[in-house]
């Protein structure tokens, strides 16, 4: 009975242990997580993962899918008006810069466009949503966008998220970044899937 | 009766320990079910799903679409799998996911996104039609990601409902297929795997 008694008490003690560091542990992780306490809501960002139409990490593709492809300069943030959906009291957040075109590679965009990026702060949640992580644009980067023009809305809507709005990071780069898409728009292409094709691989992937 | 009392109160402490460490690894993030999936590699931070009851894991929704065909394609192919129960929400339920349209040229075919309150299913009208396949691969492929399935990269799995892209090419522009309407083994075995 001594044994028992004392082994009891032990699991009494470990248990109240237990649940103590579990509840300091939940309440550490939501504050790192910024689930809850003391991070403010409008320091959130999330991402979301759209499934693209056609592969833009080929350069090809991208700067066939788009009207107008260009290097240019971020001034000014000049926007961040939404776009609707079917969903009552939707606004998808959207994100507007004014940029000054420098060299143009597909299209006859202005001097100065107004450029939309699929990214910006959710009104309903206060959270900054990015396309697959890709971040807010900052005036004076220099950037090689590849869009299509949205005359009703007013502004060139980046295609592709990241893919569409390639930084530079030094004049040279900018240079590099203006050579290779010059070349890819030679070979520029649309893909248009053959139906009922199925290519070799498939399956051999588990 | 003698040995296991005795060997009870020289465990408990020592079991009792290994928990409490086991605890304080969890909520840091180093030991929990989410890591070990994750380590497969083909799930996401999160998903739609209402695991409030074990033995009814579900997602009611609301639809706004007028992609019907499309919904309930999905609906019918990742509820084949018996793990998950997709329904319309009704006056008894909380509505986990909203399904709606919108219309952008940004070579969006369609997204998921987890919010506080319901998540979202977005799908562009302005190019959905030609996302390989059409609506019902990019809602089936959006109703993955609310599953807890995420985009594949990798090439090899570039005739899979997850794969980040609609359509993929080989190396020619002429060599070009689209992701299929129906869910691949591959796909069915990530979900087995999950759920």
């Amino acid at each position: 009975m001594h044994r028992r008694t004392k082994a009891s008490r032990s699991f009494v003690l470990v248990m109240i242990g237990l649940v103590t560091v579990g509840v300091v542990g939940v309440i550490a992780v939501s504050s790192v997580n910024g689930s809850g306490m003391g991070v403010g809501r409008e320091e959130r960002t999330r991402d979301v993962q759209p499934m693209f139409a056609y592969q833009f990490e080929d350069d090809r593709q991208l700067i066939g899918y788009a009207s107008d492809v260009f290097l240019g300069r971020v001034t000014a943030q000049v926007g961040s008006q939404g776009i609707g959906s079917s969903i009552p009291g939707d606004v998808i957040p959207q994100t507007q810069f004014s940029v000054e075109v420098q060299t143009v590679i597909k299209g006859q965009p202005p001097a100065v466009v107004t450029v939309s990026q699929g990214s910006g702060v959710d009104s309903d949640t206060g959270e900054t949503v990015l396309i697959n992580g890709d971040p807010l644009l900052q005036p004076g980067e220099t950037v090689l966008f590849a869009t299509n023009h949205e005359p009703d809305r007013g502004w060139y809507t980046i295609v592709g998220g990241g893919f569409g709005a390639a930084r530079a990071s030094s004049a040279g780069d900018a240079a590099a970044l203006v050579t290779r898409f010059q070349q890819a728009a030679v070979n520029a292409f649309v893909p248009q899937p053959i139906p009922g094709y199925v290519p070799e691989h498939a399956g051999a992937a588990e | 009766m003698g040995t296991a009392r005795h060997c009870f109160g020289r465990i408990a402490p020592a079991a009792g320990l290994v928990t409490v460490l086991l605890l304080m690894l969890a909520p840091a993030g180093m030991l929990t079910p989410s890591d070990a999936l994750a380590s497969h590699g083909h799930y996401g931070c999160c998903d739609s799903v209402d695991e409030t009851t074990w033995w009814d894991k579900k997602i009611s929704f609301e639809s706004y679409t007028v992609y019907g065909d499309g919904l309930w394609h999905a609906v019918n192919n990742w509820n084949s799998l018996g793990r998950v129960d997709i329904r319309y929400d009704d006056a008894w339920s909380i509505t986990d996911l909203e399904i709606g349209d919108y219309s952008a040229s940004d070579g969006t075919c369609g997204y998921w996104q987890t919010r506080v309150g319901a998540d979202r299913i977005r799908l562009n009208h302005n190019v959905i039609w030609n996302c390989g396949a059409g609506p019902r691969l990019v809602v089936l492929h959006e109703m993955g990601h609310a599953l807890n399935l995420i985009d594949h990269y990798d090439y090899s799995y570039s005739y899979t409902v997850m794969y980040y892209y609609s359509i993929a090419c080989g190396t020619q522009p002429w060599d070009c297929w689209s992701m299929p309407t129906w869910l691949t083994s591959h796909d069915t075995h990530d979900y087995n795997w999950r759920w």
